[in-house]
């Protein structure tokens, strides 16, 4: 039973992950119907831009320096992302935007292949380790289960910023936009909706999350490198089309159920499988029910 | 001026450029091969190993070369993949036409370019790679350092005699032959010393959490982890082992060598154990001379692939002086590439032939780690040190032998 | 006709073989081994770029889980020969050690098992996930390869990960070079063939290509496939040349870098993939200086390519040689008969009589000139309609439809917009099942059959917003048509037999006369989407008779067009039903067309049949104009 609590635990904490990156996934498919095969890799430029802030700014851990320290990086690293995923859409998938959607998906292949490579010249291969400057204290759940103050970190900081997002999508303007956007493109165009606008908006938005999930992950599970990424920006995928890709409630449920099942897999039958586990349950998922958990179902007109 | 004098000289410069260029390489020097990983993600290894070569032969060029003739380090990239290293090797000993391959560290990498060394008749000392697969490949494919079967076993009775264990969980990297390998051997070791393997679990390299196989080990209340796998996850696993309160020793084999082990593992890694080549504190002087001189003229500390490396390096040298002594005509065959005539072919591979056989006569060779002896199989046998994680730095404990 | 092709066949096989051997006999004493190390690596990379392009490129299905079938012809090739080798060797009476020809012998076995097991992965992996589409479909084959990678590595008996040693070389130069040219060949031929058009066809538009009768699944599985086999193959091949065999060497970037080479030579052209797979071989070896810029620099020229030239260097076209035209025309007659080259297009037949083409156009209706007193009981029941209803969770579509057609009959479906009309098509043809009620065709219960299986019982359609296939050209769009009424297999198609040619020639004289006689012969070579859209419909309508259906549903064909266009195509209507006899029903919204030719009409207002009877009988019927009208409309009409 212990045992079970523990395992579950690291699966929330890990499928809080899932769920930061997969909510920028499912904002941007919800509005072009793009998958942005670089979301991942954005995610590790967010880790060592925090990494290179560290350094920079001279921060040593430990206590409230330490928290505001964290603080400070992660928003550096969530604006540098942004910058970074409004850059991305205007030079790479703008002049790809009304072309078959095969060709934009190659492009994001190629954004993705650049960010790590140049990440590799720029970075060095080799993995690099991100200061402690939170430290780590393991706390005793009844049960018998620990969490460590960086799981409750990951997770908190998750929360605090999906209920941000919720807040922009939901009660603001340009929140109100881009859910026109999702509904009907042409339509929100043709009712003023100022769509460039609005679709740089939400690369930024969703770059800056994924950014934030690197950080995060980075202050607990501190080796990062160019190709950290890849995985977890696949699974974050799967993590969206579990939820119903183009649902933010469903990205954040598809992440917490891909992080718990991993775990679980990882912890009863073999770890070897656990990458295959993503796979499995995208293939199952869309043969099933391919609009996800929250999604709506879209048919074809003939 | 005429045209066609402008020409003529014009056509002959470029000639003469594209010659040098076809060329590029002069012909009095003994040219030996080198391939490794210098970019991907196993790049330090492959730094420190190009770094080792590179400081042995530059003593031996410092001191005259071999018979007067100098060496060239010829370096390729494979970078850490197994199709790569094939066709880096190719090249070495197609185009470059070296006289002997150094590398790799990485076992897949050594057994992916070794067929093409044997098939060519060309030696290949592989300076890290413990795979005991690499040497079967035949006959001009040897190691200097110890196979995984000597290296589990080492831990496994360090494990059960030194520290008194008797119940032992493992957690294995699954993608890296090295650590099943370590993995497998120590089971089997331990077990016939008498212990219990408690659990088996596996990660995967490049992963960052190992909470869920963790968890399942601790449950079961082992004694001692053994975590035969990299620096790159073994730090993390230490943490987190710690942080899910786990209490006992950690051991580990040659994988862990590198300065970053501490700084990630902090007090996490604090005592652990791992099996090594040579530890940097051994106060033979050898040993302190070469950590001098490396340090000297790269800055950092040399880390156990770059002490291998020097010692393959090494090795190799001594070996082509015996040969230069011995059989002046013969040596000479080695130098610069492979002649057009067929007589100084043959002459070639005759010299190659006795080259190998000079290596497989190796005995009680002096290296950095360790004294070195070639078996019948190729594989050296050396003892090997146990390490103990101590404030940073890694301190010998004992020295195990077969 | 029959010796000389098999003459020029069995000559130019045999002059390929010669030269193959001679170049693995004497390359050597030439060049050195690194050279021809690039070479063979070249090899391998050309058969996988082509197979992947069968399905990415030619059947439109992106997979990005090559590696995968790569893998498992490799490990499973690289077993048999370390396992079964040794016996085979010994049983041709030679040593394991100096193998020679028993060698090939086991190196041909080999790789037939991989071919064979990467095949059936891709049956087993193609007919679930290619129920899914575009994007979906990408990541659900690149989850696919992953977990075969994963799987792979956990097999202790392949050596897992530690990797599979001391495989037996047996690949040569030679071997790699004929299975790049069987390759080639296959798919090259495989293409140019009524199943390389249905392929093609699922590519642009599979409901569509449905519609004519093309099951898609099955071709879609069909590419993937044979794909997978050449992938096997190279695999086999690859492991084989290594020695050694690492499942780091099937990663997705592996995969990722067989699409680059795809995308790059242009996705529908063989030569394009055979030119991008010696680039992107030749680039790594001559970037070396720079390596460590390699990648960075692939990625940027990936993305370039996608913003400024998408087909990459031939997009779907192959590579023309700059030849003199006899030697061009030369050069083609040969290829006919030995290899790549349309089937059976002999000059003769292009300058075909019209007369003795149209004839052997002739549709599977009869052609009857219509008597005066034809109409009556003797035309038999085509179309019967028995209370359909389509149901959309609680919305009735379509409520208690009834109706009747027989031969020849030509009847108008009209009603408001949202009136059900295009779901009544959609209800016949199989798009939608019905939830209530029966359709049946010249007898037959339709219920529950797939839309090509309808269509091949002879019906067929033209869509509401037109449905060509855009790239193909005008008489592809044609030929695609076809489909049904040939029967050459796949096999056929790949040794381009007698039984193939004759059947292609048939089917581009049918194609032909079909064009000549809806007036679009002169086009016959331009891509349907570059057609004014008049033409497009027409050219939609060509395409579904030339299938030749007993039933014929037309879906607003006069949209669109303006008042003379509208006439000939009323007139075009008329003529089809009286020289090939199908039933016709026609949704309609222009009322000049419905009143003008249609001798029934139906009118359906939310998914009920509000009145049926003659177009004079219709215009003064008080409900039909309540529906169009609304009810004060009524009463002022």
């Amino acid at each position: 039973m212990q045992e079970l609590l523990q395992q579950l635990v690291n699966g929330i904490s890990w499928g809080s992950i899932y769920s930061l990156i997969a909510l920028g996934y499912t904002m941007v498919y919800g509005i072009l119907r793009f998958i942005n095969f670089a979301h991942g890799d954005v995610y590790m430029v967010g880790a060592f831009v925090a990494y290179y802030s560290v350094f920079f700014l001279g921060l040593r851990s430990g206590g409230v320096a330490g928290a505001l320290g964290a603080l400070a990086v992660i928003a550096l690293a969530m604006l540098a992302a942004a910058v970074l995923g409004v850059s991305i859409e205007r030079l790479a998938y703008k002049p790809v935007r009304r072309q078959a959607r095969l060709t934009a998906l190659i492009t994001a292949i190629g954004v993705s292949l650049f960010l790590e490579n140049a990440g590799i010249l720029a970075f060095g291969a080799e993995p690099k380790f991100f200061p402690q400057i939170i430290a780590s204290k393991s706390l005793r759940l009844p049960g018998g289960a620990y969490v460590t103050t960086h799981q409750l970190l990951v997770l908190g900081g998750s929360l605090v910023l999906m209920v941000g997002l919720n807040l922009i999508v939901y009660r603001t303007k340009i929140g109100l936009g881009m859910r026109a956007l999702s509904l009907n493109r042409d339509v929100a165009n043709l009712m003023g909706v100022p769509t460039d606008r609005i679709i740089a908006f939400t690369f930024g938005l969703g770059s800056a999350l994924a950014a934030a999930a690197g950080v995060l992950v980075a202050l607990s599970n501190p080796r990062i490198d160019p190709l950290m990424g890849l995985l977890p920006g696949l699974k974050a995928f799967v993590a969206a089309v579990l939820g119903g890709i183009g649902s933010i409630p469903g990205a954040m449920v598809g992440g917490l159920l891909m992080g718990i099942a991993e775990t679980l897999v990882s912890g009863y039958i073999s770890s070897t499988y656990r990458d295959a586990i993503a796979f499995s349950i995208l293939i199952v998922i869309l043969l099933v029910r391919p609009a996800g958990l929250f999604g709506r179902a879209v048919t074809e007109k003939v | 001026m005429s045209r066609r004098m402008v020409q003529l000289p014009a056509t002959w410069v470029c000639v003469a450029l594209m010659a040098t260029l076809g060329c590029g390489q002069e012909t009095l020097s003994i040219r030996i091969g080198e391939f490794s990983a210098l970019t991907g993600d196993k790049a330090t290894f492959g730094q420190s190993t190009t770094r080792g070569l590179g400081l042995a032969i530059d003593e031996a060029n410092a001191a005259g070369g071999v018979g007067g003739v100098m060496l060239r380090l010829i370096s390729e990239d494979d970078q850490g993949k197994p199709e790569e290293a094939a066709t880096a090797v190719n090249k070495l000993v197609t185009q470059d036409q070296v006289i002997t391959v150094l590398g790799e560290v990485a076992s897949s990498n050594s057994l992916a370019g070794a067929p093409i060394c044997q098939d060519n008749k060309v030696p290949m000392i592989t300076p890290s790679s413990t795979n005991p697969a690499v040497t079967e490949v035949g006959d001009y494919i040897f190691r200097v350092c110890f196979i995984d079967p000597f290296q589990g076993v080492v831990m496994a009775r360090f494990a059960a005699e030194h520290l008194g264990l008797t119940r032992v969980g493992i957690l294995r990297d699954v993608k890296s032959d090295y650590s099943v390998g370590l993995a497998t051997f120590f089971a089997r070791e331990f077990t016939r010393l008498g212990g219990t393997i408690v659990g088996d679990e596996s990660y995967q390299q490049g992963d960052v959490d190992f909470k869920a196989p963790l968890t399942a080990l601790i449950t079961r209340q082992p004694e001692g982890l053994f975590v035969p796998g990299y620096y790159t996850e073994v730090g993390l696993i230490a943490r987190q082992a710690r942080e899910l309160q786990y209490k006992g020793p950690l051991m580990g084999g040659d994988g862990w060598d590198s300065p970053k082990l501490a700084e990630i593992g902090a007090e996490a890694i604090e005592g652990a154990y791992f099996s090594n080549h040579y530890s940097i504190d051994d106060p033979a002087p050898e040993v302190q001379n070469f950590v001098q001189r490396y340090k000297q003229k790269y800055g950092g500390s040399p880390d156990a692939f770059a002490a291998t490396a020097y010692d393959a390096a090494a090795l190799l040298v001594e070996k082509l002086r015996a040969m230069q002594q011995e059989d002046t005509q013969l040596f000479a065959a080695l130098v610069g590439g492979i002649p057009g005539d067929a007589g100084g072919r043959e002459q070639r591979r005759q010299a190659l032939a006795r080259l190998r056989d000079l290596l497989a006569g190796t005995r009680d060779f002096r290296g950095v780690t360790g004294l070195i002896t070639l078996d019948a199989q190729r594989n050296a046998q050396k003892p090997a040190v146990v390490l103990q994680v101590s404030a940073g730095q890694y301190r010998f404990v004992t020295r195990i032998s077969a | 006709m029959k010796g000389r092709a098999l003459l020029y066949q069995v000559g130019a096989t045999l002059v390929l073989l010669a030269v193959l051997g001679l170049l693995d006999r004497f390359l050597p004493t030439f060049v050195n081994q690194y050279i021809i190390r690039i070479l063979i690596l070249s090899g391998i990379n050309i058969m996988l770029a082509v197979s992947l392009n069968l399905i990415n490129g030619f059947t439109g299905q992106f997979s990005l889980g090559h590696a995968g079938f790569m893998a498992i012809g490799g490990y499973t090739s690289a077993f048999f020969s370390i396992h079964a080798g040794p016996s085979i060797v010994q049983a041709l009476g030679q040593s394991p050690q100096s193998a020679g020809a028993a060698g090939a012998v086991v190196l041909i076995l080999g790789l037939a098992v991989g071919a064979l097991c990467a095949a059936i992965a891709g049956l087993i992996i193609g007919i679930p996930t290619l129920r899914l589409r575009g994007d979906y479909l990408a990541i659900a084959t690149l989850g696919m390869g992953e977990i075969i990678r994963v799987v792979i590595l956990n097999i202790e008996a392949v050596g897992g990960a530690r990797g599979l040693t001391n495989i037996p070389g047996y690949t040569t130069f030679f071997w790699v070079y004929l299975l790049v040219a069987i390759t080639v060949i296959v798919n090259w031929n495989l293409v140019r063939s009524r199943h390389g058009r249905a392929l093609l066809a699922v590519r642009e538009d599979e409901v569509a290509a449905e519609s004519l009768g093309v099951p898609t699944t099955k071709y879609k599985v069909l590419a993937f496939a044979v794909g997978a086999a050449f992938a096997g193959m190279a695999g086999s091949l690859f492991g084989h040349y290594l020695r050694y065999l690492n499942t780091n060497s099937f990663t997705f970037l592996k995969s990722f870098e067989v699409v680059i080479m795809v995308v790059l030579g242009g996705m529908g052209s063989i030569t394009g993939s055979i030119s991008a797979a010696i680039l992107l071989t030749l680039l790594p070896e001559v970037l070396r200086p720079i390596k460590e810029y390699r990648m960075v620099l692939y990625a940027l020229l990936l993305i370039l390519l996608m913003i400024l030239r998408p087909q990459g260097f031939f997009g779907s076209r192959e590579l023309r040689l700059p030849l003199p035209a006899p030697w061009r025309a030369r050069l083609a007659r040969f290829a006919r008969w030995v290899g790549p080259g349309e089937a059976g297009v002999t000059d003769e037949a292009r300058a075909a009589a019209p007369g003795a083409a149209a004839v052997s156009a002739v549709p599977v209706v009869s052609l009857r000139a219509p008597a005066a007193g034809d109409r009556g009981a003797l035309r038999r029941e085509i179309l019967r309609l028995e209370a359909l209803t389509v149901a959309f969770g609680g919305l009735k579509a379509v409520a208690d439809f009834d109706l009747l057609l027989r031969e020849r009959d030509l009847v108008g479906l009209i009603g408001p917009n949202g009136a059900g009309k295009t779901t009544v098509f959609n209800a016949i043809t199989g798009v939608y099942p019905p939830t209530a009620g029966r359709v049946i065709l010249s007898g037959k219960d339709l219920g529950g059959l797939p839309p090509h299986r309808i269509a091949a019982l002879g019906v067929a359609r033209t869509f509401q917003n037109i449905r060509l296939f855009g790239q193909l050209s005008v008489l592809d769009n044609v030929r695609t048509a076809c489909h049904l009424q040939a029967a050459n297999t796949a096999w056929d198609a790949i040794w381009k037999t007698g039984a193939h040619r004759r059947e292609e020639a048939r089917t581009l004289g049918r194609a032909r006369a079909m064009l000549r006689l809806m007036d679009l012969a002169r086009l016959e070579d331009a891509p349907a989407a570059m057609l004014p859209y008049g033409l497009q419909r027409r050219l939609e309508i060509a395409r579904a008779l030339a299938s030749g259906p007993k039933l014929l549903l037309l879906d607003e064909p006069a949209a669109g067009m303006n008042p003379q266009e509208t006439a000939e195509l009323m007139a075009l209507i008329q003529r089809i039903r009286d020289e090939f006899g199908p039933a016709v029903l026609l949704v309609e919204h222009d009322m000049q067309v419905v009143m003008g030719i249609c001798e029934r009409v139906s009118v359906l207002d939310y998914g009920i049949r509000i009145a049926e009877g003659t177009p004079a009988e219709i215009r003064r019927h008080p409900k039909v104009i309540e529906a169009y009208l609304g009810p004060e409309g009524a009463a002022h009409a």
